[in-house]
């Protein structure tokens, strides 16, 4: 039972990491679900890269595990849901069997969006971004395809997270570029910067503001650093092909 | 003003969409998005500096967010991450990259600057309305 107890605990800290929740709410559900379960003294230490958990139930027995979290998918929906299962194990609706199954369903369930409504959401987000920066014309159609393509590459590679970035910026900067040479009159930069603002880690600007108010300050700090290196990223590719377009 | 509203509550929603925020969620969402940029507008058609709009607009983007998850209990994070997306500075960070490229440093350093302050804004305002919220939790 206590082994089951550390098991379930251990994937919704590891699933609410991954999925992109604070700091502060890993660590509280985990001592939540563990007072639940009658332990003692329940001491987290949550970071963005892995998690240390030690369980100390009323005969002063204590268990610990170490998970390593190597890759973030972001995926709020997987957050609310644990949020909301955790409510429930603690006002003790729910047995420690079905909460360690919902808790394997919810951690290998897929995305609640079709493939195609996030192309769309990319498309439309970077347009829309573009419209409120730069005003409407008809960058906006070529924004539109170019953050869908982009949207369904990045959903459809396993490359390096900054790698990536570096070749979303490259891509983003073709496009604008090769559009303005086709058509003169189009502002190349309104068409770059709407698709590249797809990736903006405004998840990973909002975790490290509220990481470091609640005094995880690593945390918050490696998250402020993941943001800046996302935005170094795409400004690299970027700049190697404006930086190319300008030599020729 | 009509256009530009529904642009942003269609922005929102769309990044909502990207970060994979529940359905539900995805509406409230909007609504912080639209707040904290209208309150933006506001602030800077009064004060005309880009950073105190940006502060004020993100401190009532995180009010509308905060109640929004005590209605829908739901984490307050998730009204937040898609509304702070039409004030990001994409536009100064851009231009930064840009001006460098050019060799145009002074210009650079100034948009670069520029994006600095507002990413700080934003951020300060997510601090000051959760420091409120973690006062008034009896932890």
């Amino acid at each position: 039972m206590q082994q089951q107890v550390l098991l379930l605990v251990t994937l919704v800290g590891e699933t609410l990491l991954k999925s992109g929740a604070e700091t502060h709410r890993v660590e509280e559900t985990i001592i939540r679900i563990g007072n639940a379960y009658n332990f003692n003294k329940i001491e987290v230490f949550a970071l963005p890269t892995g998690i240390f958990i030690s369980l100390e139930d009323q005969s002063g027995e204590s268990l610990t595990k170490i998970t390593r979290i190597k890759h973030q998918l972001i995926d709020l929906k997987k957050v609310s849901l644990v949020n909301d299962l955790s409510r429930r194990i603690v006002a003790k609706k729910i047995t420690l069997e079905e909460a360690l199954l919902e808790m394997n369903d919810i951690k290998s369930g897929k995305d609640s969006y079709a493939k195609i409504t996030s192309y769309l959401a990319a498309g439309i987000g970077g347009m829309t971004f573009t419209y409120f920066t730069f005003g409407s014309g008809w960058e906006l159609l070529g924004v539109f395809w170019g953050a869908f393509l982009l949207e369904m590459w990045l959903e459809n590679n396993k490359i390096n997270k900054f790698i990536s970035q570096i070749i979303s910026g490259f891509i983003a900067s073709f496009f604008g570029v090769g559009l303005s040479l086709l058509w003169p009159s189009l502002d190349k930069n309104a068409i770059i910067l709407g698709i590249v603002i797809i990736l903006v880690p405004g998840l990973a600007i909002t975790n490290a503001a509220r990481d470091l108010i609640a005094g995880d300050s690593l945390a918050g700090i490696i998250r402020g650093i993941n943001a800046l290196l996302t935005a170094l990223g795409i400004a690299l590719g970027v700049a190697a092909v404006l930086g190319l377009r300008s030599l020729v | 003003m009509l256009i530009d509203t529904l642009t942003v509550f269609l922005a929102t929603v769309a990044f909502g969409v990207i970060f994979k925020l529940p359905k539900r969620a995805l509406f409230n969402s909007g609504l912080a998005g639209v707040a904290g940029w209208g309150t933006y507008q506001l602030v800077f058609t009064l004060v005309g500096n880009r950073i105190s709009a940006s502060f004020f607009g993100v401190v009532v983007l995180t009010i509308i967010a905060e109640i929004s998850a005590r209605i829908l209990k739901e984490p307050a994070t998730l009204f937040i991450v898609a509304g702070i997306i039409p004030l990001v500075p994409g536009a100064q960070a851009y231009f930064t990259m840009l001006y460098l490229v050019e060799g145009e440093y002074l210009l650079g350093l100034e948009k670069g600057i520029e994006a600095f302050l507002i990413a700080g804004a934003i951020s300060a305002g997510i601090v000051f309305i959760g420091i409120f919220t973690k006062l008034s939790r009896s932890e």
